[in-house]
């Protein structure tokens, strides 16, 4: 019985070896909030994601807190407010992409689809992009859009500008092998 | 055989976990790791709270345009329309030279009075790594009534330093203490140059916007001042609409520096010699944010 226990273990091994991850710690995030009186944008660069070429899985997250904002006071009612920071700390993604192949040159578009975690509300996502491998890197970009409502985030009635209710959310990550 | 069966038994259970690990949530597991931990912001949502300051210093290049407005005493009748006939205001400006440090000059009237301040927040507060934050305060106010032998000006000078500390304890409810020594260059006959005085203040947060707050002056040597002065109380309900932020507030105080705060409260709360007020504060940005870049 022990070549069981031999089997499983090579195939545990085996499955974790053949995972080929590359690594982007410092991403790039920002997003847009286009309305008739302000535009609102913040941006961070502490962006982290995870690509597994190998099972074709990929993680994202961001840190709520990171983004920085023109006025100190939109970021401050941004956590406070809108993204309750405090009770969720990141905004996360988790799933599958297709349409990627290592070895081929050129920009590759490639489809996400998974589960996307924001302001402590799961929803089945799909997301497109565009990936290209460059000295051993891999280069994402990808753009797609937010709506508040789908992730309960509250717009107030009251207040001295306006936000859209569609958020444009860019990623730019460039991953090293881990 | 049934040592077999347990042994497979087990061996799919090692697979399947071997496998679970290399699943879904271990890839975010794995970037989880060395998460940064931020320091905790708006502990107070107004660099003012009642009459005094609370710990918050406003972003780099923050510009705060201050209006704080104090009508008579509730009790004193229809008359005087309950206080709205008379006014004593203060206009201030606030402006962030850094994330951590600003300055501040104000006007008051009624007693008039020139003030400014500076304000350096030298302490944050860290979620599991720091308990409170700290901010010290020191400010210089001089007394610009017209008399008819008017004395020098360094007679009529006054300073004041404070240490802030303050707690947020969750996301609804903050707490301050705060020490402050008050020196006035010349008094009454019956009272002391040095005042001391220990602020105790709190925010509790009733909506995500809306907020009730209140906020204590003890004086710790009371025996320095006349017998008809008390020390200053004041509640208040805060407004956050976005740039603005409200604050209506019941005090029996009048003063806005702390000279008037500290040993000048006359009134009573609790006999109902209440002044209603309120403090409206502008923001506006002078410097755009240094990390933003060409995005």
């Amino acid at each position: 019985m022990k070549w069981i226990y031999i089997i499983t273990l090579l195939t545990s091994i085996s499955v974790s070896s053949q995972a080929q991850k590359y690594v982007e710690r410092d991403g790039e995030v920002h997003f847009y909030s286009k309305a008739p009186v302000e535009d609102i944008e913040a941006h961070s660069e502490k962006g982290q994601s995870i690509v597994d070429v190998g099972s074709n899985r990929i993680a994202f997250e961001v840190p709520i807190k990171s983004f920085q904002f023109e006025k100190d006071l939109m970021q401050e009612h941004f956590n406070e407010n809108y993204m309750e920071s405090d009770k969720y700390p990141k905004a996360t993604f988790s799933g599958t992409f297709s349409g990627f192949d290592i070895n081929a040159s050129g920009k590759q578009n490639v489809k996400a689809s998974g589960e996307i975690f924001i302001h402590g509300v799961r929803e089945k996502w799909n997301a497109e992009g565009k990936m290209r491998v460059e000295n051993g890197k891999i280069y994402l970009e990808t753009t797609f859009f937010v709506l508040l409502e789908t992730f309960d985030i509250e717009k107030p009635k009251v207040l001295f500008y306006n936000i859209a209710d569609k958020i444009e959310v860019n990623l730019n990550f460039v991953y090293d092998e881990m | 055989m049934m040592k077999c069966k347990i042994q497979i038994l087990l061996a799919v259970i090692m697979f399947i976990s071997g496998y679970n690990i290399n699943a879904q949530d271990d890839l975010l597991g794995e970037l989880s790791k060395d998460d940064e931990v931020y320091p905790v912001k708006a502990t107070f949502k107004g660099t003012r709270l009642i009459n005094g300051h609370t710990i918050e210093t406003r972003g780099a290049g923050n510009l705060d345009f201050v209006i704080m407005h104090r009508f008579g005493r509730l009790n004193s009748g229809i008359d005087e329309f309950f206080g709205l006939d008379q006014a004593v205001i203060r206009l201030a400006l606030d402006y962030a030279i850094s994330d951590d440090v600003s300055i501040g000059i104000g006007r008051s009237s009624s007693p008039k009075y020139l003030d400014g301040y500076i304000k350096y927040s030298f302490l944050k507060q860290t979620p599991d790594q720091f308990p409170f934050s700290a901010t010290v305060i020191s400010s210089a106010a001089l007394d610009i009534n017209i008399r008819e032998q008017q004395p020098p000006v360094e007679d009529r000078m006054s300073y004041a330093t404070g240490v802030l500390i303050a707690r947020k304890f969750n996301s609804a409810f903050s707490l301050q203490i705060a020490p402050y020594w008050l020196h006035r260059n010349v008094v009454e006959y019956n009272e002391e140059n040095e005042a001391f005085a220990l602020n105790l203040a709190t925010r509790v947060k009733i909506t995500k916007r809306m907020a009730i707050t209140a906020e204590y002056f003890a004086r710790l040597n009371d025996s320095a001042f006349p017998d008809n002065t008390n020390n200053a109380f004041g509640i208040g309900w805060e407004l956050e609409t976005g740039g603005h932020v409200f604050q209506l507030i019941f005090t029996n105080n009048l003063g806005m520096v702390e000279n008037t705060i500290i040993p000048g409260t006359v009134n009573d709360f609790f006999s109902g010699d209440i002044h209603f007020g309120f403090n409206i504060s502008r923001a506006f940005n002078l410097k755009r944010n240094k990390d933003e870049k060409s995005w």
